[in-house]
This record gives C-alpha cells, structure tokens and sequence, in this order.
C-alpha cells in the first residue's frame, strides 16, 4: 500500500525501525520535513503501536485464579433483587485499621464508613488456625450476620458458624481469603485476610 | 444450536450475561481485560507484587459493581480509573513504596495520559487478536521484548527471510485498519 504521495507503508515501517540505507533514509527524512500529512500520520501511528505489540505482562495463575474465582460472587438468575455491596477494607487501603500480634494469635481490625469487622486467628492443636469474629455497626453496636462466608484463593469456600454474635471458623488452612458477610441490608467484603500469617 | 463463544461477544453483552451468574462471560470479561488492568500499575512503576495486589482488587470491585455501571460500552475507560485509584490506595497504605516516576500517579494531566496510552495499547491488542494467526505469530515475535532475527523467525514460522519484511507490513496494514474499525 502507498500514501498519496507514493512513499510505500513499507518503507515508513523500515525508516522506523531505522533499516532504511542511508540514501533512503536520507530522501524519506527530507520528504517528511516538507509536512506530508498521510506520512506524519502513519508514522506517529506506528510509534505508538509498535511497542504495545509486545505480548502484556500477564499476574502470576495464582492471582488470576483468585481473579477467575471471584464469579463465585456474580449474582445469580434467580437471586433477590441486587443488594449493596460495600468493600470493607477500602476506608483502610486495602490493610486492616489495626492489627495486634500475640505468640500465636493475631488480631486484626477492619472498617467501613458504617461498620467494624474483628477477626481473633489463632493457632488450634491440629496445627491448622482458628479464626472468630464479630461485626459491629458503629452506631447500633454487634450485628449478627445472616452467613460469613470465607473464599480461599483455591478451593472451596468455607461457610463460618454462628455462636451469638461472634461467628466461628474452626480448621481453617493458612492462606488468603476474601471475607464475606451478609446482614440484613447489605453485603460487605474483606479481601486478602490473611491466616496464620 | 449454534452459539457465539464468549470471547467473540460485546462488552454490554457480557455485562448482561455476568449479572446473571454466568461465570464464563466473567472469565471471558476478565481475559479481555487482564492486561489493561495489570499494565496500569506497572506502568505507575509499581513492582509485580503490589501489581499483583492492584490486579485483585480492581479485579473485585469490577465484579461486585458490575451491576452498578451505566455505560457498559465505555468499561475500558472505568476500568483505568478503578485501577488507578486502587494504585493511589495502595501508594497511600504504603507510602514508601519506590516509584520510577511518581508523578505519573499523583500528577492529574500525567496519570490521565497514562491512562490513555494504557487504553490505546489495550486497543491494540484487541486489534491483534482479530487478526489472522499467522500475523499474530508473525508480529509477536518481531516485536516481543526481546525481538528474534529474521533468521529464527523464518525458521519458526516457516517462512523465506526474504518475505519477513513485506508480510510484516502487510500484517501492519491490517493491523492498523481493524485499529480504525475498533477506534470508531
């Protein structure tokens, strides 16, 4: 293919690449300073295009899995009207608020712009992490949470039982998880909880 | 029944069909959208693990605000602001973290270009792989990171070295008319 003055797209491609011999390069330099517009064109074109061909640095499978799997939480066709959904850890930067550290316990503290979200992860006697806790609203105090729910990176999702207010996961493998718990009005999310680390 | 695969389907298309469960068009939203969402960071300057951590999470607030978005055929653009914003979250919960350039983050008018050229090259791509296989090969291995000869190019692809160059411009030309197509 040509532009309307004659100069081939391919050799705008090799004056790019710099491949062009010197009387060439030498002749094409001189009819782009005359401000050829079809020309400029196609050059600026394939500086910007040249180097985005580069095949994208792509997440390590463990991180596009966690991505992949969070389908899990699309809602379903048959499901309830859509409920609001608020990510718990936004207020924080993605980090706990607080965390404390005791020989084998850590504790951690999670917020919204509404709630507060505890999480007690300790170590049990069969070697795996024992993790507890509780949501409050910060005006009303402790709510009890519909299901909590904990997705790990792989695997399958381990549903928390309910003890009063608290909410217990007993066996729990160490890893990443994303948090999830259902009130009555709304859902909020944790991601990366870390436990046992 | 004949069915177009996932991949083939429009943004809106697969939007509708993620918001009634269908774990498939979240997969496919998500191929499509990977390497626009992990480019932003790195090319913030952020290392891959905070990348990593970037791609996570814009990768779920996606998810759980799909049903939130108006303009479902502009999700390129809102894609760029959620992962910009989880990259100044992340600058703000780590402050220290080393930065080639930080004003190209903090700086409104940087960050926007930033954005723009992440855009354009996610574009790119998207034109790329519309292409015929052997353009794909052909200038993915001539313009990879680290480029190959001709010699090995012809070698892997099975082609005369002398036809490298004029197939490698003819894949351009198409290249770049699919890029229109895409663009308008």
């Amino acid at each position: 293919m040509k532009n309307t003055c004659g100069v081939s797209w391919e050799t705008l491609l090799d004056y790019q690449e710099g491949t062009l011999s010197p009387p060439e390069h030498k002749a094409l330099k001189q009819h782009l300073a005359t401000g050829c517009a079809a020309c400029e064109e196609a050059q600026s074109w394939l500086k910007a295009t040249l180097p985005a061909l580069a095949p994208p640095p792509t997440p390590s499978p463990e991180v596009l899995a966690y991505a992949q799997g969070l389908a899990r939480l699309l809602p379903q066709a048959s499901a309830a009207p859509r409920r609001v959904s608020l990510i718990a850890s936004l207020l924080s930067g993605g980090a706990p608020l607080a965390t404390a550290r005791g020989a084998s316990a850590v504790q951690r503290l999670y917020e919204t712009d509404q709630h507060l979200i505890t999480l007690w992860d300790e170590a049990d006697s069969a070697g795996t992490r024992y993790l507890i806790g509780q949501v409050y609203d910060k005006a009303q105090g402790p709510l009890i949470p519909q299901t909590v729910t904990l997705l790990p990176t792989h695997g399958e999702p381990r549903e928390a039982q309910k003890e009063g207010s608290e909410f217990h996961a007993p066996r729990m493998a160490t890893g990443t998880y994303l948090l999830r718990c259902v009130l009555e009005s709304i859902d909020l999310y944790v991601p990366g909880v870390e436990v046992g680390h | 029944m004949w069915k177009r695969a996932w991949s083939e389907r429009t943004d809106p298309e697969l939007v509708a069909a993620c918001l009634v469960g269908e774990a498939a068009a979240w997969e496919a939203l998500l191929a499509r959208y990977q390497g626009l969402i992990f480019h932003i960071p790195l090319r913030m300057g952020f290392s891959q693990t905070d990348a990593e951590d970037i791609f996570q999470n814009t990768s779920l607030k996606l998810c759980l605000h799909l049903g939130e978005l108006r303009e479902t055929d502009r999700l390129v653009g809102w894609i760029a602001q959620v992962a910009r914003q989880e990259c100044l979250r992340l600058l703000r919960r780590k402050p220290t973290t080393p930065l080639a350039d930080a004003e190209l983050l903090t700086d409104e008018a940087c960050a926007e270009d930033a954005l723009l050229a992440a855009e354009q090259a996610h574009l790119v791509r998207t034109a790329l792989a519309q292409l015929p296989e052997k353009c794909q090969a052909l200038l993915g291995l001539l313009y990879a990171e680290s480029p190959l000869p001709y010699a090995e190019v012809s070698q892997r692809l099975s082609i005369p070295v002398g036809s490298i160059g004029p197939q490698r411009a003819r894949c351009l030309e198409r290249l770049r008319k699919k890029w229109e197509e895409l663009e308008v």
